[in-house]
């Protein structure tokens, strides 16, 4: 997968949905590139940070 | 210290230069914790209880199985507080990945057994830092609806992305597509966050 591809990857990866072949190749994009590593941080702290707009919900809904 | 705002957070707001910052505080504790002070436990636990039951208890819609998964991911601090890696992220955002899976897991595992959810228990989680969490909001009103939809369905049911595009009856690339483009907006809108 080309490098550009695999940093594309970073946002689903920081949402946990990648898997199989995806996950590894993002995985290993990772341990290598720092550019990619820095992405993924940045998308880490954006899902951690979507946990704060969250008010527990109703059985029904918002 | 804790006086203006909610116990259990209390970095945000308009005092934070004059209060210590939570992020310089959770590492420290996290340090202790590593080196098996107990007593650093119960500190980190009132600084974020209320954090980890309100993603627990949003994602499971169940205030039992939240509290349950309260105690696991503080038990979980506790036996990994060395793994903690400051390089990877905020303490807070650890402990929110941690309580995500957790409480993911249990969704998943009620699904297998197909249970309806309980009756969930609303209002007695912490209210988060208050300033952060309007711009959260704000930056999620900004994507359009059909990002925003796609972005919970991945966040709070912990869909695959095939089972996005097939809730959505979308194509798997524009799935995608649209929670890529949900979260690279939401990093440039949350950019000026602390």
């Amino acid at each position: 997968m080309r490098e550009e591809r695999l940093r594309e990857l970073a946002p689903l990866a920081a949402l946990g949905l990648l898997d199989g072949e995806e996950a590894a190749a993002f995985a290993e994009a990772a341990a290598r590139s720092p550019e990619c590593r820095r992405d993924l941080e940045a998308f880490e702290r954006v899902v951690g940070l979507i946990s704060l707009a969250a008010p527990p919900r109703g059985p029904d809904g918002e | 210290l804790h006086s203006e705002f909610d116990p259990v957070i209390m970095s945000a707001g308009p005092t934070r230069s004059t209060t210590t910052p939570l992020e310089s505080v959770a590492p420290t504790l996290l340090q202790r914790l590593s080196g098996g002070d107990q007593s650093a436990l119960g500190e980190f636990y009132d600084l974020y209880a209320g954090l980890v039951n309100g993603i627990a208890l949003r994602i499971l819609r169940d205030a039992t199985e939240a509290e349950d998964v309260v105690q696991e991911v503080f038990v979980q601090v506790w036996r990994q507080a060395a793994r903690y890696d400051p390089g990877r992220g905020t303490p807070e955002a650890w402990i929110c990945t941690m309580t995500r899976t957790r409480a993911l897991d249990r969704l998943r595992r009620r699904a297998a057994r197909r249970e309806e959810p309980g009756d969930a228990a609303p209002g007695q989680s912490a209210a988060p830092k208050a300033e952060e969490a309007i711009a959260v909001r704000k930056a999620l009103d900004g994507l359009s609806a059909e990002q925003r939809h796609a972005l919970e369905l991945a966040y709070y049911e912990g869909l695959t992305q095939s089972e996005i595009a097939k809730r959505l009856d979308e194509p798997l690339g524009t799935v995608k597509t649209r929670i890529r483009t949900a979260m690279i907006r939401l990093r440039e809108a949350l950019e000026p966050l602390p």
